[in-house]
């Protein structure tokens, strides 16, 4: 799988996480790779191997001046594409010409830096994203680290069932007295979840992976009955759109080794993003669990994952936050939960492709051919959320005509 | 001494191993009632031989056990909802019953497919103060285990336990280990003198000898074994303590109103669960229970502050190398024998200093360690009788435990110290079934 993940651009750590010219190095963890991110003096970002190639101490140490960045121990000095400039105990002066230090292609687009790892001769060209076209106010990027294997992650955000149980705080605030209450909030994507936990699901093979159709049944409307659908595209290797009343989130988990995942989600709209908000109600706010400064999500079982059970009488799950309860859920089943012990269902279908289409895409990359899907510039891809009639549930792919486009 | 083949046979009791498949064929105690006390309080994790579950206690205050992970999608169920005579998972909403019974998956249109599946679930009793549980082939569920404490009221016992760092066998060699009483516990033994605590009058009289004659026998138990001392200032008569190992792993102490369980959390933790009783008083009120669990370090804070309680075991200034184990080397320059708290705590940093699992391909056993070579031998043959497609010891046919005893007292020259455990039956050999109680054997 770690062969299907180098085929993809990834996404490596946050623009501000590099915050300016010869800013502070950082260490990236990236599909089990240890590596150092820099911006260099003229705002150029690098990804080298951490480990400098002299005599292996980090360069996450190092002085970051010059356009380069500099090992402490021997002074070696590299560019941001890996060529050594210096070599300050080694005065021949072709030495630094043969040596070089592993570098990767890096991108830096929508608020996020990328990379691509894998073989020279099968880099794809660059995955444009919509939330790249918007503008820098209208959009924020949040980074968050969990201690649990990125498939987990994947599946929760792909899982359409589990929207109105585990979220049903936000999803039907009148879980308590039993009646559906739609959640008047502008920003929160669970709030378009509605009082069907049993979805019926299309899905659809497309360019970039496949789309899922979560048809809900909502009563009638203008004398006919109405029915909820939402289209979610999975997008390879590990990406998701998910629609909120104004915005959009889109959400990469990104391994960085077998037991940690990097979550990335961009939030943006047509209008201002309020970041301190989406972070309320992504549960983020609370510093017992999450800084911005590191990005780790710190909840353990020392502390119940977070959850409160003196507040579950009003709280559904007791946990504060959208994310915090997903969160809670991946980390619940251990770094990698044991697949081998579980009953699925058909509402479950979604994840069932997923794994299909991982290790089928495994299976094809081991044996020399390609990834099953490759996305290119989806940036008019989206993740519609209406109602439409019951007896036209087909006008469905209207609301999302580009998915299927086909490049062959 | 045993070859590491052995130990590592005795020690292990991880799903798939030879002996937690024989601890799986008994009633183990998973923790102390008190821990759900109440209809839909919290749900509790529990580990036991390697494995995790949730115990929860629903509406009508049954109790339930079933695997950790919520057998959807493997959610804990720890972070579950317990309510309307159920455990709900918050992931999906499925909700399971005590028996392991889908109650209601909301994400599943068919309504039979409830009916299809099960969650899995663990026979469970409660009794003692404790709620045991059964873990091995449904086909194969012993008779429950009528200890005489098991069906006493909660007042007229007192229920404690300890959570060791280190494998079981260790602990379970401290309470088959008469001759480290006068040594280890030499504070705590002074003080006994002093004490007018029923336990503290009973070990005091061990303080005459340090060095008694042990002599083991196996039995359809286990094994029982006397520590055997000359009466103080006396030319005649024996002083007897027999202490009864019970497979897997309980012990009754010669105290005569004192057992413990020492059950395997894994390989490498322990929980030590201690019960005392008493049929005329009321132990298990205050004053008594408090002044009691104090004088052996079993009370919540002692327990708490020395990593020994589920709160504090995994804390990062627990008892170790590095901190000497929280020794108090200047209490040991003014007199206190070991600088350690108490009992449980003596004999706590004595097991978990010998590391997680001991060892045994380095020791020296000496005539003193009798009963610890016994220990090995019974603990052993259950594995090998459990590998080996039988029952291990004590289950066909299943022994009598109200008749098994810990017992003190005294025997005249000439009367066998056997006669004081009449009720258990000798295995006098250990190849064929020839069984004697313990009454018709030889003198002293």
């Amino acid at each position: 799988m770690g062969a299907v993940f180098r085929r993809f651009w990834l996404p490596v750590c946050t623009s501000e996480q590099l915050p300016k010219n010869d800013s502070d190095p950082l260490r990236v963890r990236l599909v089990g790779e240890n590596l150092v991110a820099f911006r260099d003096t003229k705002g150029a970002v690098g990804l080298l191997q951490e480990a400098c190639p002299h005599r292996g101490a980090s360069l996450a140490l190092g002085r970051v001046e010059e356009c380069g960045i500099r090992c402490l121990y021997h002074g070696w000095k590299f560019g941001v594409d890996g060529r050594v400039q210096e070599t300050p105990n080694y005065s021949g002066p072709a030495f630094k010409d043969r040596v070089k230090a592993r570098s990767y292609p890096v991108r830096e687009e929508g608020g996020l830096i990328w990379a691509y790892l894998g073989p020279q001769e099968k880099q794809p060209p660059f995955t444009r994203y919509a939330f790249m076209n918007a503008a820098q106010q209208n959009r924020t990027v949040i980074r968050i680290n969990v201690n649990a294997n990125y498939l987990q992650l994947v599946e929760g955000g792909f899982d359409s069932s589990h929207v109105g149980i585990l979220h049903s705080n936000v999803a039907r605030p009148g879980w308590l007295d039993a009646t559906f209450t739609p959640n008047p909030d502008r920003l929160n994507p669970a709030v378009l979840a509605v009082e069907d936990n049993d979805p019926k699901l299309i899905l659809e093979q497309t360019d970039f992976g496949f789309n899922y159709a979560a048809f809900r049944g909502v009563g009638k409307a203008n004398g006919s009955e109405q029915l909820n659908v939402r289209v979610v595209p999975y997008i390879m290797p590990s990406t998701r759109i998910i629609p909120a009343p104004t915005t959009l989130f889109t959400v990469f988990e990104t391994p960085a080794d077998d037991e940690n995942t990097s979550t990335f989600i961009v939030i943006h709209g047509s209008e201002p993003i309020d970041r301190a908000k989406n972070l309320a109600l992504l549960g983020l706010d609370d510093s017992r669990f999450y800084s911005e400064k590191d990005c780790v999500y710190r909840a353990t079982w020392s502390d119940q994952l977070g959850q409160d059970r003196s507040r579950m009488r009003e709280s559904w799950t007791g946990l504060g936050g959208i994310e915090q309860e997903d969160a809670a859920m991946s980390l619940s089943m251990g770094p990698i939960v044991d697949r081998t012990q579980e009953h699925l269902v058909p509402a479950d279908r979604a994840i069932v492709e997923i794994r299909r289409m991982l290790l089928r895409s495994a299976a094809d990359v081991e044996k020399g051919g390609d990834p099953v899907a490759m996305p290119g510039d989806i940036t008019d891809v989206g993740a519609p959320d209406a109602f439409v009639p019951a007896n036209a549930r087909d006008s469905w792919r209207d609301l999302a005509p580009n998915h299927w486009r086909t490049g062959t | 001494m045993l070859t590491r083949e052995e130990n590592e046979l005795m020690c292990r009791v991880g799903p798939g191993s030879a002996m937690g498949d024989a601890m799986r064929r008994y009633w183990l105690p998973a923790l102390h009632s008190s821990a759900l006390p109440h209809p839909d309080c919290d749900p509790q994790h529990v580990e036991l031989l390697g494995e995790h579950f949730v115990a929860f206690r629903d509406s009508n205050g049954k109790v339930g056990l079933l695997d950790e992970q919520c057998c959807h999608r493997g959610a804990s169920l720890l972070l579950g909802r317990v309510e309307e005579c159920g455990i709900r998972c918050v992931y999906h909403g499925w909700k399971f019953a005590v028996d392991g019974t889908v109650l209601d998956t909301p994400n599943v249109p068919d309504p039979k497919f409830k009916n299809r599946i099960r969650a899995r679930a663990y026979p469970v009793r409660e009794a003692g103060g404790l709620i045991w549980a059964y873990l091995g082939p449904a086909q194969k569920v012993p008779a429950f285990p009528e200890w005489p404490w098991t069906k006493l009221d909660a007042a007229h016992r007192i229920n404690a336990c300890a959570v060791v760092n280190c494998n079981y066998v260790q602990v379970v060699e401290g309470l088959v280990d008469s001759s480290h009483l006068n040594i280890l516990h030499d504070y705590g033994m002074q003080a006994t003198s002093a004490s007018a605590l029923t336990f503290a009058q009973k070990v005091g009289k061990m303080q005459i000898d340090a060095a008694p004659r042990i002599e083991a026998e196996d039995t359809e138990f286990g094994f029982h074994y006397a520590a055997l001392r000359r009466k103080a200032g006396e030319d005649t008569g024996t002083l007897v303590r027999i202490a009864a190992f019970v497979a897997p792993c309980f012990v009754a102490n010669p105290n005569g109103d004192l057992a413990f369980a020492v059950v395997p959390v894994n390989d490498t933790r322990t929980n030590f669960y201690h019960i005392w009783w008493d049929a005329e008083r009321r132990i298990g009120e205050e004053p008594l229970r408090s002044q009691q669990l104090k004088f052996v370090g079993l009370d919540d804070e002692a327990l708490d502050s020395y990593a020994l309680s589920t709160r504090t075991c995994d804390a990062p200034d627990r008892p170790c190398r590095e901190n000497r184990y929280q020794q108090n080397r200047d209490a040991m320059r003014t007199g206190h024998w070991t600088g350690l708290h108490s009992f449980t705590q003596e004999d706590a940093a004595v097991a978990v200093s010998a590391g997680g699992i001991r060892d045994r391909t380095k020791e020296m056993l000496s005539i003193a360690d009798v009963a610890i070579g016994r220990l090995y031998r019974v603990l052993l043959k259950c594995a090998r009788q459990v590998r080996e497609g039988r029952d291990p010891v004590g289950l066909v046919p299943p022994v009598d435990i109200s008749r098994v005893i810990g017992i003190e007292g005294t025997v005249p020259d000439g009367q066998p110290w056997q006669s004081l455990a009449p009720g258990h039956k000798r295995i006098v050999s250990a190849d064929t079934k020839v069984v004697a109680r313990s009454s018709d054997s030889a003198p002293v």
